[in-house]
């Protein structure tokens, strides 16, 4: 028990989470403010909404990535589940089913895949980056399969109110992240089930030996991070209304880029929600302001690998310092 | 084991087939695509096997199941010892390719490529949909004539590591600076691949340029995503969306109005046209500079320099006559 205590107590330590999210939320108001200094759009209502429902897609998978990480898992395979959960939207569209039918179709088709990922990393105790990445080879093998080199293009448009609606004059990507985040800091910080989840990640030899049902928890984590890969698979359509080949090429790096970014521990753990938030935040603001002020979009890469390389040494300075093996 | 067996089975049914089909009087001629099963070289075979037809000779297309060099050798080889006449290939890799190239040339095939080139192999032509620079020009002209000579473009284009792209991309620019003064190239940008990534340049190069005249999309990848940042925008009729996309990727937004035409080429008329050389050299014809090709609209030309023979000038597709086309 003491070890599980030792982990909450670390897993709990504030001023340490809380630097993060303070520090990650000057590094935007710095890059805004270099931004709105060079380009008169950036400030702009109409600016900060595109970012905003250009975000909802990462922000939706990476509250799900969060979980996973800081259960000291990762799935690789995200790109891969949002791109199978779109070609089962964009057949169903094509076979004339309603939007009734066709949302619960992709969540459980994606909720399916991640509950596969889990069982493999439960059950079959492959590290979850190599099961993973083996699901994601399987997954876009799907892809080119079922739609080959071509697309799935003209689907109908009844969805993007979720994506281009409002109401009360706040978009409704806002709402919709507000959902996912509020259900997932429930259960991470309200739920048993969150501090399991922080157990394994803090030592899983630990939780299983103060009788956690770890495999249990892990399969559930995986599937919930499926289904949001397919709620992001739905509101991709939503917007775009096509299944392109390349589908979900950059979301899974990304995802964990934000995470990371927002103050997540690689080896679990440690983890909060609000900062991948912010890491999303980041991601998508950089991505925005580069093209107003007429930067190259390469330079994007740039910048978000340089933050984490930085960030991921100082964890591992902090790591060192208090005598964690890193 | 069973399984096994019945593998050999197969295989030496196959050899029997391909020793029978090698007795058949009729000229062979195959083509390798790139990768098989994608609506743009079905397209290809369709217009291949009409020549066929047309011409009396065999036409036979396989090509690896990924876009994967071993596999494409593979089968290139395999041509060969089934004794095929003509043999054309959209290569993956030239490097790989080049001592089959070689080897089969030794053998008396015909080598050509077609759709892609190896053009430091040994192959005989290379049989072009168009010209790089053919297709820079056009795409602009198109452009200018819908929207007007003065104003800024932007340009949302692939991965930079493509080659053609950025040769399209050099064409526009240089037709600009020739010929069109008042145009300013405002930006390029390059996507991960998705829609999405393409709709976010194409959304966040609008909100730069309020007097946006145009953006234009590289790739068939990026097309839905500029097209809808359109819409979106409410900007169909302000802001016009054009680019290098296939008829299924623009159709609905060609329709709309959001991108009133697309630039490529015809990959059927590639594939006749493909047929056509091969059969055309088989019965000892010569290559002249301009060849009228019965069954295509427009005369192929010679460019000896880099014997490539070059289909007609680039296809146009607008509202009129986008719906006959799928792939």
């Amino acid at each position: 028990m003491t070890s599980l205590a030792a982990g909450r107590r670390r897993f709990a330590a504030p001023a340490l989470r809380a630097q993060r999210e303070l520090a990650l939320a000057a590094a935007i108001l710095a890059v805004g403010i270099v931004f709105a200094a060079q380009s008169e759009f950036f400030l702009t209502e109409r600016n900060l909404v595109t970012v905003l429902r250009n975000s909802v897609d990462l922000a939706v998978i990476s509250a799900g990535m969060t979980l996973v990480i800081i259960m000291g898992g990762i799935d690789v395979s995200v790109g891969g589940i949002l791109a199978v959960a779109a070609i089962f939207i964009g057949r169903s569209y094509q076979a004339g089913l309603p939007d009734i039918l066709v949302v619960p179709i992709g969540l459980g088709a994606a909720a399916l895949l991640g509950f596969v990922n889990g069982m493999v990393c439960a059950k079959a105790r492959v590290p979850p980056i190599i099961a993973t990445l083996g699901s994601m080879y399987i997954f876009i093998a799907v892809l080119y399969l079922v739609i080959g080199g071509t697309w799935i293009h003209g689907l109908p448009n009844t969805l993007s109110f979720l994506i281009r609606g409002e109401l009360l004059g706040v978009p409704a990507g806002a709402f919709i992240i507000a959902g996912v985040y509020g259900l997932c800091w429930t259960l991470l910080r309200r739920q048993v089930w969150g501090r399991h989840l922080c157990a394994i990640g803090s030592n899983e030899q630990s939780a299983r030996l103060v009788g956690i049902n770890v495999d249990r928890v892990k399969i559930q984590a995986y599937t919930l991070l499926g289904a949001l890969a397919g709620l992001a698979a739905v509101l991709y359509v939503a917007r775009l209304r096509n299944v392109e080949v390349n589908i979900g090429t950059n979301i899974a790096l990304e995802a964990i880029a934000a995470t990371i970014l927002g103050g997540a521990n690689i080896r679990g753990g440690v983890g909060s929600l609000a900062g991948t938030l912010l890491g999303v935040l980041f991601i998508k603001v950089v991505q925005n302001g580069l093209v107003l002020i007429g930067v190259s979009s390469l330079w994007e890469r740039v910048i978000i690998g340089s933050l984490l390389i930085i960030v991921l040494t100082l964890d591992a300075v902090e790591g060192r310092r208090r005598g964690r093996p890193v | 084991m069973k399984r096994f067996k019945g593998l050999i089975g197969a295989l030496a049914g196959t050899l029997a087939m391909a020793g029978a089909a090698a007795a058949q009087d009729a000229p062979q001629i195959a083509f390798i695509p790139q990768i098989a099963g994608i609506p743009y070289y079905v397209a290809m075979e369709e217009g291949a096997n009409r020549a066929a037809e047309e011409l009396g000779v065999t036409y036979v297309q396989e090509g690896p199941t990924s876009t994967n060099a071993a596999d494409q050798l593979r089968i290139f080889e395999s041509f060969v010892n089934q004794g095929f006449d003509v043999i054309a290939i959209s290569p993956l890799d030239e490097e790989s390719l080049r001592p089959a190239i070689t080897r089969a040339r030794e053998a008396g095939i015909i080598v050509l490529t077609s759709d892609a080139d190896a053009p430091n192999s040994d192959r005989q032509y290379f049989v072009a949909q168009a010209l790089d620079r053919d297709l820079g020009y056009t795409l602009l002209d198109e452009a200018v004539a819908r929207v007007g000579d003065t104003g800024k473009i932007a340009i949302v284009s692939d991965a930079p590591t493509i080659q053609s792209m950025q040769n399209w991309i050099a064409a526009i620019r240089e037709r600009a600076e020739t010929t069109y003064p008042g145009i300013e190239i405002v930006s390029v940008d390059h996507t991960d691949g998705t829609a999405a990534r393409a709709y976010q340049f194409a959304t966040d190069a609008m909100t730069r340029n309020p007097d946006l005249l145009a953006i234009l999309g590289m790739a068939s990848t990026t097309c839905p995503g500029i097209a809808q940042a359109v819409e979106a925008a409410d900007a169909i009729g302000t802001v016009l969306s054009a680019g290098y996309c296939s008829p299924n990727t623009a159709r609905e937004y060609i329709h709309s109005g959001a991108m009133p035409f697309s630039v490529l080429w015809n990959p059927a008329d590639l594939g006749y046209l493909t047929v056509w050389v091969g059969h055309h050299l088989l019965n000892g014809g010569t290559v002249e500079a301009t060849m009228d090709v019965p069954g295509l609209s427009a005369p192929a030309t010679y460019i000896p320099e880099d014997g490539i023979i070059l289909l007609g000038p680039p296809a146009v597709f607008t509202a009129e006559n986008v719906d006959d086309f799928d792939f």
